[in-house]
C-alpha cells in the first residue's frame, strides 16, 4: 500500500531551483534511504513534505490524500512525525518535558502524557535520564531525544534526518536495532543518510538526489552499482565504513 | 507536602495582616506589590512563548477606559463595566495577534510599544470621550458598588485576590498542555510545529489571557485611585517596563519569578521615588537599571532560579535528580 506519494514536486528559491520535479512514492512499513552529496536539496524534500516549506510546484499525497498545502502541525496530527538535523532540545525544559511537548498534543491530560513519554523514552534507551537537562547529555543521547520526540507524535511515517551522523561505530550499531524496533512497530521511515554502511543495511530501497533531481533509485546494491550514482557522488568521496 | 503548608502558612498570614496593621502608607506598599505581583504575572504569560511585550499598557489603558468612561458618564458600577472592558481589551489584543503572529524577536517588542503609543495619543485627542490630558474622576461614592472606600482595607483584599488569582492562572498554565507547548516555542517554534502544536492557536491564547487579566487589573486599579488620564492610563513607565523589569528580575517565563521581582521591586521603586525623585526626577529609573544589568549578568535567569534550587534541595521531591549541573557520561 502507498503511504507517501511525491509528484512532480519541486521548489524554487528565488533563481536557485533545490528541488526539481521529483518524483517517487513510498510504500508501507518499508525503510526508504535517501542520499545525495551535500546541497542536493535532501533536507529541503524533507521540509516540504512535512511542511516547513511549501512546494513551489507538484503535490504531496499521504495515504491517499493530497496534503500539499497542510501546515506542519496539521501534518504530524495525520502521522508525519520528523526529526531535525541539528538536534535542538527545548532547553529549559527536563528530557521527560522534552517528550511530554508532543504526547500533550494528542493526550490533553499531563498525567496521560508523562506516562506515554516515559514510555516512549524507555523505548530508545533513555529512562534513566527523565530528569536530566537535555544540554547535559551526550551527542548520541541527544540524537536519541530528536528521536524520541518525534516517535512520541505517534507517527505513521517518520522522517530521520541524518540521526547516525556524528555517531561513532559502536553508537551506530546501538542505534540500528532501534530503527529495526521501530519499523516492526508499524512505523514506515524515511531517512537520510550519510553513513552508506549503515544505510545499506537497514534499508530496502535507496533513493539518490543530485542538484534537486531524482537520479537513481533502487535497492542499496543496485544503487551503489550504479554509474550515474558513482560518477554523481560514490565516485568522487565514496564512504564505505 | 511542606510546599503546601507553606503556601497555606502565607496566605493566612496575608489574610489578617490588616487587622494587626493597617496604617495607609504600609497597606497602600502591599497593596502596591499585589498590584504588581498580578500585572507581571499577566505579563509573563506572554514570556512563557518568549515574546517580550512592553505595550501592555495598552491592555490596561483600553480596559481602564472603558469602565471609567461607563461609571462616570453612565453610572454603570464597575462590576458590569468591567465586561465591556474585557471586550475592548480583547478586540485591542486581536490587533496586537498580527505582529505576535507574524514578527519575530525585538520586532514584537517595537511593534507592542507602537500599539501602547497609539492608543495613548488617541486617548489625548479624543476629548469628547476621555477630556484629554484633563482626565476624567471617578465619583466618590463609598461602597462595594462603586468600589470606592474610606479605607484602604477593601483594596488590600481584592488586589490580595487578583494577586493570588494571577499566580494561580500561571501555575496551572504552566503545569498544562498548553503551557509545555507555550515554553516549546519559546525554545524552537520550528520543531514545536513540526511536533503537532498549532503555534499560532497556543501564541493566541496566552496574548489573550494575558490582556485578559491586565485589562481586569486596569478595571480595579482606577477605582481604586478615583481618576484617570491618558499619560497615567497609557504610561509605558508603570504598565509596560515596570511588569517587564519586575519579570526579568525575578525570572522570566517562570511561575514565581513575578512574585519575587515584584515583591523586591515595588518597595524599591517606591523608595526611590520619595528619596531620589526629590533629588532629581528619573535618577530612580538610574538605579532601577543598575540593579537589572546587574542581575542579568550575575543571574541571567533572575533571582529565582538560585531560590528554586536552594527549595528543591530543602524539600526533596519524590523523582531523584539524576545529574544536576553534572555530565551523565
Amino acid at each position: 500500500m502507498r503511504l507517501l506519494q511525491v509528484d512532480r514536486l519541486s521548489k524554487h528559491f528565488g533563481g536557485v531551483t533545490a528541488v526539481n520535479e521529483v518524483i517517487f512514492e513510498i510504500r508501507q512499513g518499508e525503510i526508504v534511504g535517501l542520499i545525495g552529496p551535500n546541497g542536493a536539496g535532501k533536507t529541503t524534500v524533507f521540509n516540504l513534505i512535512s511542511g516547513l516549506l511549501h512546494p513551489s510546484q507538484g503535490r504531496i499525497y499521504f495515504g491517499g490524500k493530497d496534503i500539499t498545502g497542510l501546515r506542519p502541525h496539521q501534518k504530524s496530527l495525520l502521522g508525519i512525525g520528523r526529526t531535525f538535523q541539528i538536534v535542538r532540545p527545548f532547553d529549559g525544559m527536563t528530557v521527560l518535558e522534552n517528550v511530554m511537548v508532543p504526547t500533550l498534543v494528542r493526550h490533553r491530560n499531563p498525567q496521560k502524557a508523562r506516562e506515554m513519554a516515559r514510555g516512549v523514552l524507555r523505548d530508545v534507551g533513555l529512562d534513566a535520564f527523565c530528569e536530566a537537562n537535555p544540554q547535559n547529555l551526550p551527542y548520541a543521547y541527544r540524537k536519541r531525544l530528536e528521536v524520541a520526540r518525534a516517535l512520541a507524535t505517534e507517527p505513521k511515517l517518520l522522517l530521520l534526518d541524518e540521526v547516525l551522523a556524528g555517531l561513532n561505530s559502536r553508537e551506530v550499531s546501538e542505534a540500528l536495532p532501534l530503527i529495526h524496533r521501530i519499523r516492526e512497530r508499524g512505523v514506515t521511515i524515511f531517512m537520510i543518510e550519510h553513513i552508506m554502511t549503515a544505510l545499506m543495511s537497514v534499508s530496502d530501497r535507496v533513493l539518490v538526489l543530485e542538484q534537486g533531481e531524482l537520479i537513481a533509485e533502487g535497492t542499496p546494491k543496485e544503487v551503489t552499482e550504479n554509474p550515474r550514482v558513482i560518477k554523481a557522488y560514490l565516485g568522487e568521496n565514496v564512504s564505505i565504513g | 507536602m511542606k510546599q503546601r503548608h507553606l503556601l497555606m502558612a502565607l496566605a493566612a498570614g496575608l489574610l489578617v495582616l490588616p487587622i494587626f496593621y493597617s496604617a495607609p502608607y504600609f497597606l497602600h506598599l502591599v497593596i502596591m506589590i499585589f498590584f504588581y505581583i498580578a500585572l507581571t504575572e499577566a505579563w509573563n504569560i506572554l514570556a512563557l512563548c518568549g515574546k517580550v511585550s512592553l505595550g501592555h499598557a495598552a491592555f490596561f489603558g483600553l480596559a481602564a477606559y472603558t469602565s471609567a468612561i461607563l461609571c462616570i458618564k453612565k453610572g454603570v458600577t464597575p462590576w458590569i463595566g468591567l465586561f465591556p472592558a474585557l471586550l475592548v481589551t480583547f478586540i485591542g489584543a486581536a490587533a496586537l495577534a498580527i505582529p505576535l503572529l507574524r514578527l519575530r524577536g525585538p520586532m514584537f517588542t517595537l511593534a507592542s510599544i507602537a500599539f501602547a503609543e497609539v492608543l495613548r495619543r488617541v486617548a489625548m485627542v479624543w476629548r469628547d470621550l476621555t477630556a484629554g490630558a484633563e482626565g476624567l474622576t471617578i465619583p466618590f461614592v463609598p461602597g462595594w458598588q462603586n468600589l470606592t472606600f474610606t479605607t484602604k482595607i477593601p483594596y488590600y483584599y481584592i488586589f490580595l485576590i487578583l494577586a493570588a488569582g494571577s499566580v494561580y492562572i500561571v501555575h496551572r498554565l504552566y503545569y498544562s498542555a498548553t503551557g509545555h507547548h507555550l515554553r516549546a516555542i519559546a525554545s524552537d517554534e520550528e520543531a514545536a510545529q513540526a511536533l503537532g502544536i498549532n503555534t499560532q492557536k497556543t501564541q493566541l491564547i496566552a496574548l489573550f489571557w494575558s490582556a485578559g487579566i491586565t485589562g481586569l487589573l486596569g478595571v480595579f486599579y482606577t477605582q481604586y485611585v478615583y481618576m484617570i488620564e491618558p499619560e497615567w492610563a497609557f504610561s509605558s513607565a508603570l504598565f509596560c517596563l515596570q511588569p517587564a523589569l519586575n519579570g526579568i528580575i525575578g525570572g522570566l517565563g517562570t511561575v514565581w519569578g513575578p512574585v519575587i521581582g515584584s515583591v523586591l521591586m515595588t518597595p524599591l521603586g517606591e523608595y526611590l521615588r520619595s528619596y531620589l525623585g526629590a533629588l532629581q526626577q528619573g535618577l530612580n529609573f538610574f538605579v532601577y537599571g543598575l540593579v537589572l544589568i546587574g542581575v542579568v549578568m550575575v543571574l541571567p535567569g533572575g533571582i529565582v532560579s538560585p531560590l528554586l534550587s536552594l527549595f528543591k534541595r530543602w524539600t526533596p521531591s519524590k523523582a531523584p535528580a539524576l545529574d544536576q549541573g553534572g555530565k551523565v557520561r
